[in-house]
């Protein structure tokens, strides 16, 4: 009974890459490279990193998009991949998903409530007179009106609509609500009401949530946890203040010189990163930061570049993959 | 580039492949042949002539001969090897089973420049009327003469070639004689069908055209230069057009295979000595191996074209990624 | 695995909300289809395509009911009458009925117009052509064959068409890449050629009795090379459905393929199918024409708009140029094709306004 709500194991996740010779062997685009995590029930764990990183298909397999090329995951101790029948069907309740871009996650033909109705007639709950109702329950949960129940997508704004997108993935009353970058397509002032939003939902229902987003603002607002990935990894992870006050990975240091931070009246030393993010066709070598990696300098011998740094734990609670010395 | 035109070459391979197999099978599954018609012929005759053309041969060995390269029958290299090569592949496309004492290549020779003329400057003409037309209708969006632009182009459009050639005929011919009403030779013989051929595809590019000026026009770029104090007929050479012809460029392979179709009907119009009339009596006449000539001549000229055209659409606009496509 | 809570508390007191529902659905919604059509009403052009469209498909369907002359009755002595203005009043009876062989449907029609008219016809208000035949009759029965051609052309893209690239769309990998490598090489066929072909091989002397005959021939070579954009356009459309984020959240919702091919694909794939068939009938139509100019489509003495301008076109000289037998058919096919395209423009506009992204 002790199982977390959702555990990844050694997650891989491969593409074919389309061969550019005919007699080129078969490349693999490599998404996701032994990826391990662990979400408590009612926890939220933020995940962030740049685009191409991974992130964006780790959440596609969580919510069973997307299949594992090895690896597992478990939900409340339920292999995903091997679910079948009721138990994948209560799986899938269990674990509900929000798209990045409110434009394209709701059909353009499909009114609003019968985007909301959606979840709950193909998994065939309840009475259809209960679903209608629950429809109008999940609308006020997001701060929806009610009014609103006939429209179209494309008479809402971008931020009624991510609360739609919302709304349905909350009827089936998940235990983990995945959030692919749920602001990154909204303008700044409805990002904030989004997130408060699910602050709030969070308070009120007690679910975890899986928090993907490239901005560091907002995870910091949301999550308890950090997973920072990197090419395909997860190179650093821990608690949220933390990770934010004392970030132990090159990556994560960086990453945070880079947002703003007035109300702290500390200045950190912007650090620019070089370069661009690997291919995930063909990553470096070693450790995938170090082409880029400003304390490349401060581990002796070429180990970066050969050898590549395992996630150790640095203490009871943090996560790093870096050679670096974690004195320094 | 190079790796776009590789695959080009290949699809062109297949593709002709595919022609020249769904065109003989299609002929030799057809009831009748080349010697079935109105007159009938003295068995003995007829028998002397289908061996004459192989027409007794077993099929796959009809299809291999037809293909080519090499020759299969007496003269080849299973025969005396005076003649090893033939087919389509040796771009021999054999004897017309109509016309005995004529090979196709001789037919096609004659026939083709004359069809590539008149395609070629109907091509020309729609590209100038249409551009021109389009231009000026541009620069004054809203005027008479842009509103008459598009109802000639509207008409253009939902008039058959045939109809355009006999209203041509009509009014330059007979109306005010200036032209010839058929015939082939002179210059002034070309007038007439080209323009009829051309219209139909001025009228599309004068559309196509017309759109794309008017929304490159609105452009935050165009207001740039325009802000910079350019004038107006500069922005339209320099800036517009070249957004306003990406769009045409890529209507330039349909319209080629269109201009072939068209050409069809207008060879027969004005009587000219055409591969499109050679093609229409070569089917009408089952002569398999004239039709099976101007198609695969016809189907090559289409690809080249498409071909040519994609290069120059990835010219004009930089961001196309040729290595892409599929 | 840990059980499932035996009795979980619902999150949500739906029993809140039971006036709240009852007054929403006492309100009337707006369908996207209506709205559409409220908007495409609003278009003059529009109408009066719709209009004329109407007209001519009840014309062509009642020919045979008409107090018109016969299409196919030749009288030398009325040869190349041109149009007259004011109209001859329609007095003369001298109506025969000379046709060609009739369905059994068009053969009642023409007997109840016997009866209906007896011999009383209008008169020849188009003219006659060089046989003395009624222009306008011939018209008329030649506009069936051009709507016939139409229909069918529209059943097949719709049918082969629509499913073709359905399927390519739907199963994706190497089904898909077959699929379309086909409609690929049938495109870059020049497909007149294999048309005409078809037409003069299928249709060869010594075929037998059982053959097809040529007008059925014609209709199904013409629908079997307008089927290829149809299957295009439709794959394109399915692909980025399949790949959108609404369809992907219905799949983690747990729907199944049918599912969101009948609530998501197909709604979505719909109005887009409609739009391309409007604008692919008026080139269906001109096919005809041609293939007919040519040669190649009805036979005489039956008529369509193709042989009728084609007859005129060959009649043009400079003595006497007989202008309305090409103006009389020309003008419309113009018609119709420009109330098609109009149509098809102006369905395209109505259609699209709700995917307008605000972006």
């Amino acid at each position: 009974m002790n199982a977390p709500l959702c555990e990844v194991r050694e997650l891989e996740v491969r593409f074919a890459a389309r061969r550019r010779a005919l007699f080129e062997p078969r490349r693999w685009l490599q998404a996701v490279r032994g990826v391990n995590l662990r979400i408590e029930r009612g926890a939220v764990l933020g995940l962030v990193g740049e685009s191409g990183c991974g992130k964006s298909t780790l959440a596609r397999a969580v919510v069973g998009l997307q299949r594992p090329s090895s690896g597992s995951i478990l939900i409340d101790g339920v292999e995903r991949a091997s679910a079948r029948g009721k138990q994948l069907r209560e799986l899938r309740r269990r674990v509900g998903i929000v798209f990045q871009d409110p434009y394209a996650s709701l059909d353009p033909r499909q009114p609003i409530r019968e985007a909301v109705l959606e979840p709950l007639s193909i998994n065939g709950f309840a009475k259809p007179r209960t679903r209608r109702l629950r429809v109008l329950a999940a609308f006020e949960a997001v701060g929806l009106a009610a009014n609103l129940y006939h429209r179209y997508p494309h008479e809402l704004s971008g931020g009624q609509r991510q609360r739609v997108a919302i709304a349905r993935a909350l009827v089936l009353e998940p235990e983990l609500l995945v959030c692919d970058e749920p602001t990154s397509a909204l303008d700044l002032s409805v990002r904030a009401q989004i997130v408060n939003l699910l602050a709030d939902l969070r308070q009120r229902f007690g679910m975890a949530l899986l928090f993907i987003s490239h901005d560091l603002a907002v995870v910091r607002k949301l999550v308890d946890e950090v997973a920072v990935m990197y090419a395909g990894r997860v190179v650093e992870q821990a608690p949220r203040d933390a990770l934010f006050d004392a970030p132990q990975h090159p990556y994560t240091r960086a990453l945070l010189s880079a947002i703003v931070t007035p109300h702290e009246g500390e200045r950190r030393e912007r650090i620019v990163l070089a370069g661009e993010p690997p291919s995930p066709l063909d990553p470096p070598s070693g450790c995938a930061f170090h082409p880029r990696c400003p304390a490349r300098a401060d581990v002796p011998g070429e180990r970066c570049a050969s050898e590549l740094p395992m996630l150790s734990a640095l203490d009871a609670r943090r996560l790093r993959a870096c050679h670096l010395d974690p004195t320094l | 580039m190079s790796r776009f035109l590789l695959r080009r070459a290949l699809w062109f391979v297949v593709t002709t492949w595919a022609v020249i197999t769904i065109a003989f099978f299609v002929l030799r599954a057809a009831p009748g042949g080349p010697f079935s018609g109105e007159r009938k012929l003295h068995p003995s005759v007829e028998a002397a002539l289908r061996a004459q053309y192989h027409l007794d041969w077993p099929l796959w060995k009809q299809y291999l001969h037809t293909l080519g390269p090499l020759n299969l029958d007496e003269r080849g290299l299973f025969g005396d090897a005076s003649d090893v090569f033939g087919g389509l592949l040796a771009l021999d496309f054999g004897p017309s089973m109509q016309h005995r004492d004529v090979s196709v290549n001789d037919a096609l020779a004659q026939s083709l420049p004359i069809s590539i003329t008149l395609g070629s400057l109907a091509l020309g003409i729609a590209l100038v009327l249409g551009l021109g037309a389009a231009l000026l209708s541009a620069q004054f969006p809203g005027s008479r003469f842009d509103r008459l632009v598009r109802l000639a182009a509207a008409a253009g459009l939902v008039l058959p070639n045939f109809v355009i050639a006999s209203l041509l005929v009509l009014v330059f011919a007979f109306w005010i004689p200036i032209a010839p009403v058929a015939g082939w030779g002179a210059p002034r013989h070309v007038l007439l069908p080209a323009l009829a051929l051309a219209l139909p595809f001025a009228a599309y590019i004068a559309r196509l055209a017309r759109a794309g000026l008017l929304e490159t026009l609105s452009k935050d770029y165009i207001r740039t230069a325009r802000a910079k104090g350019a004038s107006e007929s500069a922005i339209l050479w320099r800036h517009a057009l070249r957004g306003a012809l990406t769009p045409v460029v890529s209507y330039l392979g349909p319209a080629a295979a269109g201009v072939l179709t068209g050409s069809l009907v207008i060879e027969r119009i004005f009587a000219i000595p055409g591969a499109g009339t050679h093609f229409v009596a070569s089917a009408l006449n089952r002569d398999y191996t004239m039709a099976m000539g101007v198609t695969v001549v016809y189907a090559v000229m289409v690809f080249g074209f498409n071909t040519a055209v994609d290069v120059a659409y990835t010219l004009l606009d930089p961001r196309l990624d040729l290595e892409r496509e599929a | 695995m840990s059980a499932v809570p035996e009795q979980r508390r619902s999150w949500f007191a739906d029993a809140d909300f039971e006036l709240a529902l009852v007054q929403l659905e006492r309100e009337r919604p707006q369908s996207l289809w209506r709205a559409a059509r409220e908007r495409l009403r609003r278009r003059a052009s529009v109408r009066w395509s719709l209009r004329f469209l109407i007209g001519l498909c009840l014309l062509s369907f009642l020919a045979p009911l008409l107090p018109l002359p016969s299409p196919a009755a030749i009288n030398l002595a009325n040869a190349t009458l041109p149009p007259q203005l004011p109209w001859p009043a329609p007095g003369a009876l001298d109506f025969e009925p000379q046709y060609w062989e009739l369905g059994p449907l068009d053969a009642q029609m023409v007997s109840l117009r016997t009866s209906l008219f007896g011999k009383w016809r209008t008169g020849h208000w188009l003219g006659t052509d060089a046989l003395g035949r009624d222009v306008l009759a011939r018209v008329v029965w030649g506009s069936r064959t051009s709507l016939l051609v139409a229909l069918c052309a529209a059943l097949t893209s719709l049918v082969i068409g629509a499913s073709w690239g359905a399927l390519a769309g739907l199963s994706g990998g190497r089904v898909d890449n077959v699929l379309m490598r086909i409609v690929d090489v049938l495109f870059a066929v020049p497909t007149i050629f294999l048309v005409i072909f078809l037409l003069s091989v299928l249709d060869a002397p010594g075929a037998g009795e059982a053959r097809l005959s040529r007008e059925q021939i014609f209709f199904l070579v013409v629908g079997a090379v307008s089927w290829l954009s149809m299957a295009r356009v439709v794959r394109g459309q399915v692909l980025e459905l399949e790949r959108s984020a609404f369809v992907e959240a219905a799949r983690a919702a747990g729907a199944s393929t049918p599912w969101i091919l009948t609530r998501h694909i197909l709604p979505n794939v719909l109005g887009l199918v409609v739009v391309n068939l409007t604008l692919t009938l008026p080139s269906v139509i001109l096919y005809e024409a041609f293939l007919s100019f040519l040669g190649l489509g009805v036979e005489p003495p039956r008529v369509s708009w193709g042989l009728l301008a084609a007859e005129g076109a060959e009649a043009l000289n400079p003595l006497e140029s007989y202008a309305w037998l090409v103006l009389a058919p020309g003008c419309a096919m113009a018609a119709t094709l420009l109330a098609l395209s109009t149509l098809g423009d102006g369905l395209r506009d109505a259609l699209s306004v709700t995917e307008r992204h605000e972006r």
